[in-house]
């Protein structure tokens, strides 16, 4: 019988609350890569989303260039990768 | 640095046509032994054998690790792969075109294709080795997957130059030691191409896909330094002392490890994903650990482990990875397609899990196969023919799926990309 992935670890950690934390790293492929887009898409304006996933996540770099997000992404020591992405300011979250 | 890969990977349709090309050569193979009957599955030395280990090796694994390896190193372990678009469709017809070649040649003893084949295949794998051993070597990180993959890559090219080697002087005639290169140029091909590109690739892919715990980093270095030890060595021993024992134990202990190593994390994790993915690599896995087994067995248990290995076992494994890489591909292109502000379908929509159960439960008949090696008579072989026939069908079939289901979601908006 197929079982429910786990949940995502959320953490919104900052004093502001313009940074929202994800740890996609127990999650089951494809699920780190669907939240995470998911959680890009509903990014608001100047908020910026940190992501930890299991390998550092080619494909949806690709897909989060054609969005008008800053991106960055590093790989960790211990293996997975940190993704930050951030809105700017002048760009709505439902916007093409 | 994960930009820099981004611009140089091949798209997302490249994989893909490898990847759908897979299960049209799984039928190709059951007609074959629809055509040719038990004579296909009683000694490995009949034209209709070789023509029919070809396609499944060939044919269906070497379209379905192409496409894996092309999709797999820029997504998972940001390698850059070279070439482009242009040289990847070109690898993709160079490939399939070498092994219609080559095929045609071994079945009917075609000269002119023979050459054909011996010349495009090596030029095929030394293709993809170009467009990928250049990022292997620079990329930072995964030191251990870059190896393995590295070296089953470059056990694919030596094996490729062996088989044109064997193809030249079947059309020439020439006095090599045969039996002692076609041990060298399968064992090469099976555990230093195919095996150890498939236990590289699950130390990541079993605990994204499967939920087990990785394959522990100091067990996995010791198999892949003793594959990359003994498969030369024993060769050398095949070829020098004329004696096979260590070539054949070589292959028959390190696929077995991998099989049983791998069985043995889908077992003892507690959160394993149960999902068709997991059982095809069960018995998958099952099925190539008896083949291992079997493989000792002299002569006929050779044929026998060659049917349970090539004509079950790795099928399972690769096929299932392709139920899974295929949707994921559709998925990606949807976006790249839709952009966001849409509400896309997620990537099990595009290929269900009831459609994977499906393929799976369509492998069940070949069962047929190991039997009509073990009582070889022609109604059996070509029901297992058959089989085989309507279970790659099957395969392409819910593959296509993938593209049909996406075309419907993109046809249905009210304005189309």
């Amino acid at each position: 019988m197929p079982v429910s992935p786990p949940p995502a670890h959320h953490d919104h950690a900052t004093d502001d609350g313009t940074t929202i934390a994800l740890d996609l790293r127990a999650l089951p492929a494809p699920e780190p890569m669907m939240r995470a887009l998911e959680a890009a898409d509903a990014l608001a304006p100047g908020q910026t989303l940190e992501l930890l996933t299991p390998l550092l996540p080619t494909p949806l770099l690709d897909l989060l260039s054609g969005r008008r997000l800053h991106v960055r992404a590093e790989m960790l020591p211990a293996g997975g990768a940190r993704v930050r992405i951030h809105r700017p300011d002048d760009d709505g979250p439902t916007g093409a | 640095m994960a930009r820099l890969a981004l611009d140089q990977a091949p798209p997302a349709s490249l994989p893909r046509q490898f990847l759908l090309s897979a299960p049209l050569w799984g039928v190709l193979a059951g007609v074959l032994l629809l055509v040719d009957g038990d004579v296909a599955l009683r000694t490995r030395w009949q034209p209709a054998t070789l023509a029919l280990v070809h396609v499944f090796t060939l044919g269906v694994f070497g379209n379905v690790m192409f496409g894996s390896v092309l999709q797999f190193l820029p997504a998972a372990a940001g390698v850059r792969v070279r070439g482009g678009v242009r040289l990847g469709r070109l690898l993709h017809a160079v490939f399939n075109l070498g092994v219609l070649l080559l095929v045609a040649g071994l079945h009917e003893g075609w000269r002119g294709a023979l050459r054909g084949g011996a010349v495009l295949l090596p030029l095929a794998f030394a293709t993809l080795a170009g467009m990928t051993m250049p990022g292997l070597c620079v990329a930072a990180g995964q030191r251990l997957l870059r190896a393995g993959i590295g070296a089953a890559i470059g056990f694919g090219v030596l094996t490729a130059l062996l088989g044109a080697l064997l193809a030249l002087a079947l059309v020439d005639g020439t006095t090599l030691s045969m039996a002692a290169l076609v041990d060298v140029h399968a064992s090469w091909g099976v555990l230093g191409w195919i095996v150890l590109l498939l236990a590289s690739v699950a130390r990541i892919v079993m605990p994204m896909f499967q939920g087990t715990a990785a394959m522990p980093e100091r067990a996995q270095t010791l198999w892949l330094a003793s594959v990359l030890l003994m498969l030369p060595a024993a060769a050398w021993w095949r070829w020098a002392r004329d004696d096979g024992r260590w070539l054949l134990a070589t292959v028959a202990v390190h696929v077995a490890l991998f099989a049983g190593a791998a069985l043995w994390l889908q077992w003892r994790s507690p959160r394993v994903r149960r999902a068709p993915l997991l059982w095809s690599w069960r018995g998958g896995l099952i099925a190539l650990a008896l083949a291992a087994v079997l493989l000792t067995g002299g002569a006929r248990g050779a044929v026998l482990a060659a049917t349970l290995g090539l004509g079950i076992a790795l099928p399972l494994l690769l096929a299932g990875m392709a139920l899974e890489i295929v949707p994921f591909i559709g998925w990606i292109d949807l976006h790249r397609r839709c952009g966001r502000g849409l509400q896309l379908p997620g990537v099990q929509r595009l290929l269900p899990d009831s459609d994977k159960l499906g393929v799976l439960l369509a492998q069940w008949p070949l069962l047929l196969l190991p039997a009509a090696a073990l009582w070889p008579s022609p109604w059996l072989a070509r029901a297992a023919g058959v089989a085989l026939a309507c279970a790659w069908l099957g395969t392409w079939s819910a593959l296509r799926g993938v593209h049909r289901r996406a075309e419907a979601f993109v046809a249905a908006l009210p304005q189309h990309p």
